[in-house]
Formats: C-alpha cells, sequence, structure tokens
C-alpha cells in the first residue's frame, strides 16, 4: 500500500499535512500542491480520510 | 445495510451543521450526524502540528453580545463560560510608524490619523456616520466606489482596505458597499477574541448537546445520496469505513454547501433556474500563512496592521494570547491573504508578495529563526467562505424538507463562524415551524 497525490485535484488546504503522524507531507508555499516524502511515509493512509479534494488515493 | 430513523439528518460537522443539529436536539428533535472525516468541526477547530496548536480555518470569534454563535450557545442551554484571550487593539503601522488604539473608536482615531487635514477627516466620519445610522450604501456598487466618492486619499483607502481584507476576506473593489457596512454595523461593539485552548470547546460543548439529548454522531461516515421521492428529501445513503447506512429522516440538512447538496441530490431533481443560481456562488479564496520563530517578531500581542504593505495586512502572533499555542521558546503568527483579484491570480507570485512584505515588516525575520511553518490555500470545497458576501443565499431548497446551512447561506452582514450560526439558527427555527418532532 502507498498514496498516490492527484495534483490536479489537490487544492493546497494543508489538512493531510496537518494530520500526518509522522510529517511526511508537505505544501510547499511557492506550488500550494501536496507533496509527500517517500522516506517519511509509513503508509498508514491516514491523510486519505483528511484529504479535502479527494487528490490522495490508495495504490 | 444498516438502517437507522431520525428527525433531522446533517450532512457535515461544521459549526453550521452542528449548530442546526443542536438547536433541533435541544428541541426535542432526533438529529443524526454524519461527517466524512474522523474529527469534527470542519473549518472551525484547531489541531496540534509539531507542538504548535493551531486552526484548520477559523481563528477568532467576535464575542459581541449580538453575536449568533454567543447567542446560539446561550439557546442550547450550553456553557458560555471560556476562558477567552482577547486580542488587544493591533498596532497600524502608517507612513512607517506604529501606533497604537484607543479602546474605542479605533476607526474615527485611524481616519483623523490618515486625513489630510480637519476637513477630510469630518467628511468622512460624517459620510460614514450616515452609512451607519441612516440609509445603508447600495449593494450594486463596490465599497472602494462608494469612498472613492467621499475621498481620494489614498490612506484612507488603504485602512478600509486592509480591514476588509481581515474581516470578510475580499478585497475592497470587490465587496458591496452595503455589505461591508452591514458588517461594521453587526460587528460594532464586538471583540475578537481566541479561546485560550482554541475554538474547540465550542464544537465539543455543542457536540455535547447534540448526544444529552439522544442526537447521533458518526464520524468517517460519507454521505453517498440524498433520497428525494415525489419532490420532498426522506433521507440519505452514506457509506462508512466497513458498512453502508441508509437514514430515513423527515428534514435533511446539508452543510457541505450547495453544489455538493445538488450533487448529492442530483441535478434532475431541480429546475434550471435554481442550478443556474447554484452554479453562480462563487467561494472566496484565500491564504494562511503561519510562521514559526524562536522568539516574538514584535513585542505586543494584538498584531500589527499593515495596510501600506504589498498583500497581507496583519499579522498576529497567537502565542502571545496564549502560551499553549506553541512549544515552549517558540512562536507562531498567523497571516492571512486575500489574493489580488478573486479569479485572476498566480499562487506562486502570492507567496512571493507574503515573502516581501515579511522581509519589509520583519528585517530580523530569518535572524529570528522564523520560517513557514504551514501554508493552507482555501478555495473550491475548502474554502474560505462558500460564497461571496451579498450572493444569492439558498437555505430553502426547491426539494421539499431539504436545507442548506453554512457559510454559503449565511444572510447578509453577517460573516464568518457568525453568518454560519446565524444560517443554522434561521433554518432550526424554519423547521421547528413546519416540521413536528417524534413519530
Amino acid at each position: 500500500m502507498a498514496i498516490t497525490i492527484n495534483l490536479l485535484k489537490c487544492i493546497g488546504c494543508s489538512m493531510c499535512v496537518t494530520f500526518c503522524p509522522v510529517y511526511a507531507l508537505l505544501v510547499p508555499g511557492d506550488t500550494f500542491k501536496c507533496q509527500v516524502d517517500p522516506e517519511l511515509c509509513n503508509n498508514c493512509l491516514i491523510c486519505i480520510d483528511y484529504c479535502t479534494s479527494e487528490a490522495i488515493e490508495e495504490v | 445495510m444498516e438502517k437507522k430513523s431520525c428527525d433531522v439528518a446533517v450532512i457535515g460537522s461544521g459549526l453550521g451543521g452542528l449548530c442546526a443539529a443542536a438547536r433541533l436536539s435541544q428541541a426535542g428533535y432526533k438529529a443524526i450526524v454524519l461527517e466524512k472525516m474522523p474529527i469534527l468541526g470542519g473549518r472551525f477547530i484547531w489541531v496540534d502540528y509539531k507542538g504548535y496548536f493551531i486552526p484548520t480555518g477559523a481563528l477568532t470569534i467576535y464575542y459581541g453580545q449580538r453575536d449568533p454563535v454567543l447567542l446560539t450557545l446561550k439557546d442550547i442551554g450550553s456553557r458560555t463560560d471560556f476562558e477567552m484571550g482577547a486580542i488587544p487593539p493591533p498596532k497600524w503601522r502608517i507612513r512607517g510608524k506604529d501606533y497604537e488604539m484607543p479602546p474605542k473608536g479605533m476607526l474615527w482615531y485611524l481616519i483623523s490619523l490618515a486625513s489630510r487635514d480637519k476637513e477630510e477627516e469630518e467628511r468622512v466620519i460624517k459620510a460614514l456616520r450616515r452609512s451607519f445610522r441612516w440609509q445603508v450604501p447600495s449593494d450594486s456598487i463596490t465599497f472602494s466606489e462608494w469612498l472613492l466618492r467621499v475621498t481620494d486619499n489614498r490612506a484612507i483607502w488603504n485602512i478600509f482596505q486592509a480591514w476588509c481584507v481581515q474581516i470578510v476576506g475580499l478585497n475592497l473593489y470587490e465587496i458591496s458597499a452595503g455589505d461591508l457596512v452591514r458588517c461594521f454595523v453587526n460587528f460594532a461593539g464586538g471583540q475578537q477574541l481566541v479561546p485560550k485552548d482554541g475554538l474547540n470547546p465550542i464544537i465539543d460543548t455543542v457536540v455535547k448537546v447534540i448526544e444529552d439529548n439522544k442526537g447521533e454522531i458518526l464520524t468517517s461516515v460519507q454521505a453517498r445520496k440524498i433520497v428525494v421521492n415525489d419532490g420532498a428529501a426522506e433521507g440519505v445513503q452514506a457509506t462508512g469505513p466497513d458498512f453502508e447506512l441508509s437514514v430515513e429522516a423527515k428534514v435533511v440538512v446539508s452543510d457541505v454547501g450547495p453544489k455538493k447538496t445538488v450533487e448529492l441530490a442530483g441535478e434532475e431533481n431541480f429546475d434550471r433556474g435554481y442550478l443556474s443560481e447554484v452554479r453562480e456562488i462563487k467561494p472566496l479564496e484565500g491564504f494562511w500563512f503561519m510562521v514559526s520563530s524562536n522568539g516574538p517578531l514584535y513585542d505586543w500581542p494584538g498584531g500589527l496592521y499593515a495596510p501600506e504593505s504589498r498583500r497581507w495586512q496583519l499579522g498576529v502572533d497567537y502565542s502571545l494570547v496564549s502560551p499553549k499555542f506553541a512549544p515552549k521558546g517558540k512562536n507562531w503568527m498567523g497571516f492571512y491573504q486575500a489574493p489580488g483579484h478573486a479569479s485572476l491570480y498566480d499562487p506562486r507570485k502570492e507567496y512571493e508578495l507574503f515573502l516581501a512584505d515579511m522581509a519589509d515588516m520583519f528585517p530580523n525575520f530569518r535572524e529570528q529563526g522564523a520560517e513557514v511553518l504551514l501554508v493552507r490555500h482555501f478555495c473550491f470545497e475548502w474554502p474560505c467562505v462558500r460564497a461571496w458576501p451579498a450572493s444569492e443565499r439558498h437555505q430553502k431548497t426547491p426539494i421539499e424538507n431539504l436545507y442548506n446551512v453554512g457559510d454559503a447561506v449565511n444572510p447578509p452582514g453577517w460573516i464568518a463562524g457568525s453568518g454560519v450560526a446565524e444560517s443554522a439558527r434561521m433554518v432550526a427555527e424554519e423547521i421547528k415551524t413546519r416540521t413536528k418532532s417524534g413519530a
């Protein structure tokens, strides 16, 4: 299990960033699109529950 | 499929959905709230992030005696004794100098500071007083147009622009003159407050009223369909983590915005005129920049208005309001920024302007270890506000027993949490007059 982020759907609300337990997600101010750090991500999938735009999906 | 029945099914647990459910629960209606996220409160709660206590959306409430949030808490018989951190009047940086504000009459004082002479000051104040006390200006012109008829003084314009962006989230050349004046009047005498535990205790106390009155609140349950039969709403179908749910209800209240409500109920159940009006609802977009630092970037808790800056017009160090909001030895400041134009803007450019303003306002911000902790871009289904002020409102829908609450349908002159709570009050009152509780 892992996540994929659809950048066309992501709005940069940072809700997933806020609730990621291992701080693996980031929304840089110059893109307003979510990025995941694969080194930190533990694939817990919690971010999917908090995504406001259905941009994060399990793969 | 699991089945439940109730008087009122509420979709979404934002402030509007919860206030409506609490009002109706307290009046004897059996309510079931469906929330797709694992948490309650939507854009009205604070969360822990890396030891900082930060908002998902709303930061403060305006706790005047007429404030609908306070009135809701009183009406539902819940506690109102939250420990509040009053934000003292901010300083205003005008022509490079920082001015402390008087506890009362801040607007008149600012106009006196910015006016070129006494005659101009008196002219502006007289026009404003007339608009407050005699006739609210037309909604067919912007406040900018209205103000420019009174004065061409850029410094005065900048003051109103700064205030408008922070309070309403729109630029002065985007908001109608009538709506900004109504906001002035409604919020007059109120005080901007941050509960010392964030806004969560307000949500918690509203939730308690629902649960104490036999209401149910289901998290991680996403509404999939509003069941409509013969032009009337009859319930909601939803999906939980590992179950399907069918909720039969006399009334459905949606707190997910009119667009999503239409999607859930099916476009075929609405007439073309209503669909057209709903499509035209524009969400209000904006940015939250939250900056952490090793100590405060300024030394008073009320914040700093910067009406002559490029974009952000107010920065507040919330950890000076309550030390609980940041780890020991750290601070965080919040900056709300409205894009220069609602539909034609480049987020990258907005970020550059934010950093440029930071460098101007706090030349030492890098030395203080300041860095962007988090950015939030509010838009589409997670907007600053779901509808521009003074736009068409749709609390009742063409489908019988289907209502909207929340910041897309707040009454004119009420904004943010206050407007949301007022929309919930109006819908709850309507339901009480039309629908009996119980079997």
